[in-house]
């Protein structure tokens, strides 16, 4: 009688070793195919646009010529305001009585509205900076993660002004 | 006799529960396979969108120049306008050029100061799904000398 009881135990604990094997071996499988299944593919396209954004957009910005501002190029427009940012009234007059740093603002705020905000609410971050004063910002949404950054420099009487260009995820 | 049966009724449930396990092995091995072939297929069109947004950001019939020295991120808007009317006259000239640009469409459109847009080349397909690329231009007036600000928009169908 012992030992049938004995062997009973014996043969109940093997099968519990096995069902806890299998068990195991499932879990591990489910979370491969967790894994493998949700893996989300590389998104080349978004860093190619991204990337594209940036460089191009400061470029082209740079080289835009105004309409009613004697005909001079936004590039041209930064090195006068930076130059003279903190005396407005030796700033370049547009021909729409705006200053050159207003009309700037004005003119930066119309394109990327035009464009990144357009394109559904792109989230990106402008900067033209001298050093030690920020002379133009522009946002949109929270840069927070991922972001693509290209930089621009021009040379003024203030110092070097860097025009800094994020486009973020 | 009976010992004989019993073990032939355990023998075809133990190969029962083996092809049942081997069955679902099939199953999900098929899933998964499936799921990386769609990632794949969307990778390789992406790729392709890509191709076709570098390859018309930089078509020489477009770029601006200057003694052969080509300007970067410009457009020559004569050119633009040049070639947007052949591709309305000539089917020919779209098809000589699916090669390059498949089944897409190039729009070129000027935001600053004024708005305009020059349809430069068009093949759709009935697909539902696309890729759409903007890339920040400079539209230069050789006429007025002066450079606009504007949007090359590259949309891509995929075929597959």
């Amino acid at each position: 009688m012992e030992n049938k009881t004995g062997k009973h135990n014996k043969s109940q604990m093997e099968i519990m070793g096995l069902a806890v094997i299998i068990i195991l071996l499932s879990l591990g499988i489910l979370f491969i195919i967790q894994f493998t299944v949700n893996k989300e593919p590389s998104s080349i396209k978004k860093t190619f646009t991204q990337t594209q954004l940036a460089s191009n957009m400061l470029s082209s910005v740079l080289r835009t010529t105004t309409i009613d501002c004697s005909g001079n190029s936004l590039n041209n427009l930064f090195k006068d305001c930076a130059e003279n940012y903190n005396s407005p009234n030796t700033q370049l007059r547009c021909q729409n009585n705006q200053r050159s740093c207003d009309y700037l603002k004005d003119s930066i705020n119309f394109i990327f509205s035009s464009t990144l905000i357009a394109w559904g609410n792109q989230s990106f971050s402008f900067e033209a900076k001298v050093p030690g004063q920020v002379i133009l910002k522009s946002t949109n949404g929270k840069c927070i993660g991922e972001k693509e950054s290209k930089q621009n420099y021009i040379q003024t009487d203030a110092g070097t002004l860097t025009l800094i260009m994020d486009i973020c995820s | 006799m009976d010992k004989a049966q019993v073990k032939m009724t355990e023998t075809i449930g133990v190969m029962f529960v083996f092809f049942l396990l081997v069955i679902f092995g099939f199953v999900f091995y098929a899933r998964i396979q499936a799921s990386n072939y769609q990632n794949t297929l969307i990778e390789e069109n992406e790729k392709r969108a890509v191709e076709v947004s570098q390859r018309a950001s930089t078509l020489p019939e477009l770029q601006c120049s200057s003694n052969n020295i080509i300007t970067d991120s410009c457009l020559d808007i004569l050119k633009i306008e040049s070639m947007s009317n052949m591709f309305k006259s000539s089917q020919d000239l779209q098809i000589s050029y699916y090669d390059s640009f498949e089944s897409s469409r190039l729009i070129v459109k000027q935001i600053y100061p004024s708005k305009q847009e020059w349809l430069i080349y068009e093949r759709t397909t009935n697909n539902t799904g696309f890729f759409f690329t903007p890339i920040p231009v400079s539209l230069y007036d050789p006429i007025n000398n002066r450079h606009n600000l504007g949007i090359l928009e590259v949309t891509y169908y995929p075929i597959r």
